[in-house]
């Protein structure tokens, strides 16, 4: 692999994986606006840190992994901004709900994933999303494979309490690993 | 259904959306990183995030766990790694204004005791150990959901959260804070817990709770007009934990959703926010006007200007600010112990880093701003392994004049190469908001 990425091999790359990283951003943060940012910031740093990126292993994984730091520091920074309270509050005009959900059926999915905690979501995202195994999953999360599972499992029972009667119950209640 | 349903759902979710960035754009600020732009702004993307979301799961090694299980748990509620740390639980830990509870129930092999509470009128936590059967081999933080009332008092909202950290192989320590309408001096608190971890489960408690902390409390009778509102403000209650400024707002219905407010003190610092909600919403049948009191919830006063002659409240409509009034501009320098470090945001003022001191278990920066609307920039210091480490604390006013703040970050090694980087925000039409000055009669 060469010591900096080419144009032409940045644009395969853009044009294969931006879709999932974009995706996978408007589940976490709700927003489109916030997804096309970390879309940009995931893509400068793969460009940027290319030559770290091992070709024997998928690449995949280490694009989520990247989206999934550039994801947290984004909803860190937001977070600051509300917490201070300084700027002054808007209504996202591209609020994501309005624009990704069509049926009862993914209102209700849509509105349950929302109401998770954070870490829960990303498990979510990672493993029944990106479909990525459960040992890449600890990866990018930095954490045990151990600790993987059960966080997937806890995802996974919080989903199933909060829908109780809805359509969906019957979908999650067989979710396996 | 198994996992190819979820997955299936989630794909037919997300559909064919995709970004609306092209790749030469991308192109062009990977090229160009010195004048990329961050595009933050939108509040209500974060709307949901709990403090659960942010903590990070680091492996506790023997020794350290020996420390942590002599901290108090509000340290669990106010050190929580990656997030910020709220002044006014720490003043509650570093005053002990606390009281012990010694409250234990048993279920699924979890044994919860809730040790301490504090109540200063305003804001609500308690304390608790979680001890797990050895075969639970959990995170570095226990997820627990709980529910709580108060005993015969209407609430119009109610939170619950809770977070904690690992202080032994088998054993937590929590903090759980409750935001809820204004509440009695005494009453007895209904805690349930339902789950720890994967564990569901019933853990119930009822903790008599009263005031434990010394309050000074303000009627105003101030009054105003804003755009369609009439503001008038009804109490500040002012205590080492909080600062509690009641408004009533009357305007059209349903319009409440659309006032915010800020609140700074007599140096023009900005209170740091801290939740709250509302409450008493009725209508006028007479009028159809909607009358609602906001119940804003900042931290404590100070550090230095404890007693402020007056604060200045702002209220402000929520109104979508549009991209081409946005202005945003980025800083990077080297931290090499070289001071000042100016950086000069034109119309938007400027920043000057004046000192920074690396402790050992802290990072202090000492900054000036030439405009206080730039009070809390985001400031984050970027390590020699590229990781973005971000401020543990809102920043304190330590002088009036210039107008000079102190942040805090985790502590650094400064033998490494550090770079500070700077995000200077502003709006060009933002309306400014108007300030209602309200006297405190110390």
């Amino acid at each position: 692999m060469t010591q900096t990425i080419s144009k032409e091999e940045a644009r395969q790359l853009f044009e294969a994986h931006s879709a999932l990283v974009f995706r996978m951003a408007l589940l976490l943060t709700r927003s489109r606006t916030l997804a096309d940012d970390v879309v940009q910031e995931t893509f400068i740093r793969i460009f940027q840190k290319y030559h770290l990126y091992d070709p024997a292993k998928p690449i995949q994984p280490w694009i989520c992994q990247i989206a999934m730091n550039v994801t947290r520091n984004l909803l860190r920074k937001n977070r600051w901004q509300v917490l201070t309270h300084l700027f002054p509050n808007t209504s996202d005009p591209f609020s994501a709900e309005e624009i990704v959900v069509q049926t009862e059926t993914q209102k209700e999915l849509w509105q349950l994933l929302q109401k998770l905690p954070q870490k829960s979501r990303e498990v979510l995202v990672l493993r029944y999303y990106a479909e990525l195994p459960l040992q890449e999953i600890a990866v990018i999360l930095d954490i045990p494979l151990g600790t993987c599972k059960s966080r997937i499992h806890t995802a996974l029972g919080l989903l199933r309490k909060k829908t109780e009667n809805g359509v969906l119950q019957q979908i999650i209640k067989g979710g396996e690993m | 259904m198994n996992q190819k349903d979820l997955h299936q759902r989630l794909t037919e979710l997300m559909g064919e959306q995709d970004t609306s960035l092209s790749f030469d754009r991308v192109w062009k600020a990977y090229k160009k990183p010195a004048k990329k732009k961050w595009m933050l702004r939108t509040a209500v993307a974060v709307a949901g995030i709990t403090t659960i979301g942010f903590t990070s799961a680091a492996f506790v090694s023997p020794s350290f766990a020996s420390i942590l299980q002599k901290l108090p748990f509000l340290s669990s509620i106010y050190e929580q790694p990656g997030i910020l740390s709220d002044r006014g639980w720490e003043q509650v830990d570093r005053q002990a204004l606390a009281t012990d509870v010694e409250k234990t129930v048993k279920d699924k092999g979890i044994t919860v005791k809730v040790t301490d509470v504090f109540y200063d009128g305003v804001r609500l936590a308690l304390g608790y150990d979680l001890l797990i059967p050895e075969e639970m081999n959990e995170d570095n933080q226990l997820q627990v959901i709980a529910k709580s009332e108060i005993r015969g008092v209407k609430t119009d909202f109610m939170m619950t959260d809770s977070t904690n950290q690992k202080v032994d192989a088998n054993l937590y320590r929590g903090g759980i804070t409750i935001n809820t309408s204004t509440l009695p001096e005494s009453f007895t608190l209904d805690l349930k817990i339902e789950q720890i971890g994967e564990k569901e489960g019933s853990w119930k408690f009822a903790i008599p709770v009263s005031m434990t902390a010394e309050v000074k409390t303000f009627e105003p009778r101030v009054e105003a007009v804003y755009k369609d509102f009439q503001l008038r403000v009804k109490k500040v209650t002012a205590s080492p934990a909080s600062t509690e400024v009641l408004v009533e707002a009357i305007g059209p219905k349903d319009a409440w959703s659309m006032i915010n407010f800020g609140v700074k003190d007599d140096w023009g610092t900005a209170l740091e926010f801290a939740g709250g909600g509302g409450e008493d919403r009725k209508i006028d049948p007479q009028t159809g006007l909607e009358s609602m009191t906001h119940r804003l919830l900042f931290g404590p006063l100070g550090p230095v200007n404890t007693k402020p002659e007056y604060l200045v409240l702002q209220p402000k409509l929520a109104i979508p600010v549009r991209e081409e009034d946005h202005f945003q501009k980025e800083f990077v320098s080297e931290l090499k112990g070289e001071y000042p470090l100016e950086f000069d945001g034109g119309w938007l003022g400027s920043l000057k880093v004046v000192g920074t001191e690396f402790q050992k278990d802290k990072t202090v920066l000492t900054y000036q701003v030439s405009n206080l609307d730039h009070q809390y920039s985001l400031l984050f210091i970027e390590d020699a392994k590229g990781a973005d480490v971000f401020p543990s604390k809102m920043p304190v006013r330590v002088k009036k004049e210039p107008y000079e703040f102190q942040m805090e970050f985790p502590p650094l090694n400064p033998e490494e190469s550090l770079k500070l980087h700077l995000i200077f925000d502003g709006y060009r039409k933002q309306e400014k908001s108007p300030e209602i000055k309200i006297p405190l009669g110390w």
